[in-house]
């Protein structure tokens, strides 16, 4: 029997499953699981003043830069017409549940400011694009991307420097059989700036979703992602890394749903904090009654550089079925004294040895990068624990 | 000018004392063996030396090539020339064999005002010194020590210690967890490097290591200091009377 847990009445303890599921639609609180670490306050606050008001005037994304013959950028309503495969799904996602939690009240989506990037079936695509952020955003409106993939179809997106000033930003991934998307993701932030997001993905049979993104800056930042993997074969990848400067807060919350037998999943997070910073990371896996041979796996690690710093994991299992392979894995520690003290027996320097220590900690997440970014993002983690 | 002067050498641990007047000297083109009991400072006295700042030094001094050891940090101790060969060598994963040796010969290259070795020359000597020790060739493309046998990770050390040509050289336990055919190999690196100008301190429980590496002083360390000194014959006769005979011998 097919359960319809969109009319489950849960009561209890079991209540807190609203959260996880997006039926709460409240204003988001510490007090639930997906946003426990969370500066909820300063974000909403400051991402959805109430006394703001709503403005017309929304600049959406610009065109995306190397976009080759045969993708399509649209706006929403070019895009229904256009009867694109998966549009409507899109669109309902955004309207529903979507935003983790996030009342539609605090942040309704501006249908002007929403886009549509459309590869079409076998496509592919080998050098990657780029999608530009939007230019400028008014504070009472969010933003989307919509990124769809037709069977088959191949592409490599980079996602820049989202964030020069507060925003919420939407994306939804919609990827049909056999598609392949590889998304890179530079969430580094302006000082001082307060950046949320979030990814809907919905990955097709035999279809792959890989996530790579780098976290840094801003005074806060929470990116959530919720993948729901559809179709047997189906893959998600998930790397992420954060790297929390003083009195910077990164923040992270993974869903992952097997909602289809023999689908496959990684998540793989590194943690940096500095001396006041702040770093979590909430994962859940949940596998659904009917979804066998399942392979889910999740490993996140943390390294605190200097005192004060903080960092949170907080895996969570939600396993219905009884054949599958999953596993979670959380560990948090500082630089070993032991290993500085080896290399410093060899006539490398403390800064040097320090150095050396964080960048093989990190390079597992760096390697998840297209290899045409990681050397930006070996240079800007060299930057960051020049001073350590 | 001795290579090595230790005077009255007091060290604490969380204001436990280990060492308590340890004196030695040692001079260029020598090797001496330091045996002892458990507990008795071996390896503290080899990790003062290397600049471990897990010890307290609350009286005495080290002098190396006539300037203090304690004044300087464990990688300007490299540069000077000291060398640690660890008891237990340390696993990092993530940082491979080569980019470790690398940043190690440069960084030692820079504090003695040299320019960064060309990497074709580097290589080259990587190969040549893989040979001395027979440390196979695949481990250079590893992480640091992770999943060495015990064996490769001691014939690792002397690997380093070819690479990098110290000109004292201090071996902590090498010969522990060792087979025989494995102490020979680690014995015929050591041996290759032993000159005229370098020194060696060789820390050991056994006089089988001596064997191999044949010492020209071997001193007795028990209760923090050096109890008695002799030439190779003092580590046969530590062999078959055991610690029990010298410990009386000294309270009497």
């Amino acid at each position: 029997m097919e359960l319809d847990r969109s009319t489950l009445d849960f009561k209890g303890p079991a209540d807190r499953t609203r959260h996880w599921t997006g039926l709460n639609k409240g204003r988001p609180s510490s007090k639930q699981e997906e946003w426990k670490y969370v500066p909820v306050d300063v974000l909403m606050d400051a991402l959805y003043p109430t006394d703001s008001p709503s403005s017309d005037s929304f600049e959406p994304r610009p065109e995306p830069l190397n976009v080759q013959t045969g993708i399509q950028f649209l706006s929403l309503e070019q895009a229904l017409e256009a009867e694109i495969p998966g549009i409507q799904n899109a669109k309902e996602s955004i309207q529903n549940a979507a935003l983790d939690g996030l009342a539609q009240a605090y942040r309704p989506v501006n249908q002007s400011g929403i886009r549509v990037l459309y590869v079409p079936s076998n496509l592919h695509c080998i050098d990657p694009i780029t999608a530009m952020p939007a230019v400028a955003q008014s504070t009472s409106k969010a933003e989307a991307l919509l990124v769809l993939l037709g069977e088959n179809a191949h592409l490599t997106l980079f996602l820049p420097h989202e964030a020069q000033s507060n925003r919420f930003s939407f994306l939804y991934v919609g990827l049909d059989k056999g598609a392949k998307l590889e998304l890179n993701r530079d969430l580094a932030a302006a000082p001082g700036t307060l950046f949320m997001s979030h990814i809907q993905g919905s990955v097709a049979e035999s279809a792959e979703l890989k996530l790579v993104q780098w976290m840094q800056g801003g005074q806060a930042q929470r990116h959530s992602v919720q993948v729901s993997l559809n179709g047997q074969q189906a893959i998600a990848r998930i790397s992420s890394l954060q790297v929390a400067e003083p009195q910077n807060q990164l923040h992270s919350w993974v869903n992952m749903i097997h909602a289809s037998p023999e689908a496959e999943s990684h998540q793989n997070i590194r943690q940096l904090s500095k001396k006041e910073g702040i770093s979590s990371f909430t994962g859940k896996i949940h596998v659904a009654l009917d979804a066998q041979k399942t392979q889910a796996y999740q490993h996140s690690a943390a390294m605190v550089l200097e005192e004060g710093g903080r960092t949170y994991h907080r895996p969570v299992l939600e396993i219905y079925a009884d054949d599958v392979k999953c596993s979670h894995g959380a560990t948090t520690g500082s630089l070993d004294e032991q290993a500085l003290f080896y290399l410093q027996c060899r006539g490398i320097s403390k800064a040097s040895a320090k150095r050396l220590l964080i960048e093989a900690f990190i390079e597992g997440c760096i390697q998840d990068f297209y290899p045409a970014l990681q050397s930006h993002f070996r240079t800007a983690i060299s930057k960051s624990i020049q001073q350590l | 000018m001795s290579m090595l002067e230790i005077k009255n050498l007091h060290a604490s641990v969380d204001g436990k004392p280990i060492l308590k007047g340890l004196n030695l000297t040692l001079n260029k083109g020598e090797v001496h063996a330091i045996m002892g009991p458990n507990g008795s400072g071996k390896s503290t006295l080899a990790s003062i030396i290397a600049g471990n700042d897990a010890y307290e030094i609350t009286e005495g001094s080290i002098e190396f090539e006539g300037k203090s050891l304690l004044d300087l940090e464990p990688h300007e101790r490299a540069a000077a020339g000291v060398f640690l060969a660890f008891q237990y060598p340390v696993e990092i994963p993530g940082v491979s064999m080569m980019n470790f040796m690398k940043t190690a010969m440069n960084e030692i290259r820079a504090q003695q005002g040299l320019e960064p070795m060309e990497p074709a020359a580097f290589l080259k000597r990587v190969r040549e010194k893989q040979a001395l020790v027979e440390l196979d060739a695949k481990l250079a493309n590893r992480s640091v020590n992770q999943g060495f046998s015990g064996g490769e990770k001691k014939r690792n050390e002397v690997f380093q210690m070819a690479m990098l040509e110290p000109k004292l050289a201090v071996l902590d336990e090498t010969d522990s967890g060792l087979d025989i055919d494995a102490l020979r190999i680690v014995a015929q690196g050591v041996n290759a490097l032993r000159n005229a100008n370098n020194a060696f301190l060789v820390i050991t429980h056994y006089q089988r290591l001596l064997d191999y590496i044949v010492p020209d002083v071997v001193h007795v360390l028990a209760h923090g200091k050096i109890i008695k000194t002799g030439t190779k014959d003092l580590a046969l006769e530590l062999e078959a009377k055991g610690y029990d005979w010298i410990l009386e011998t000294e309270k009497a």
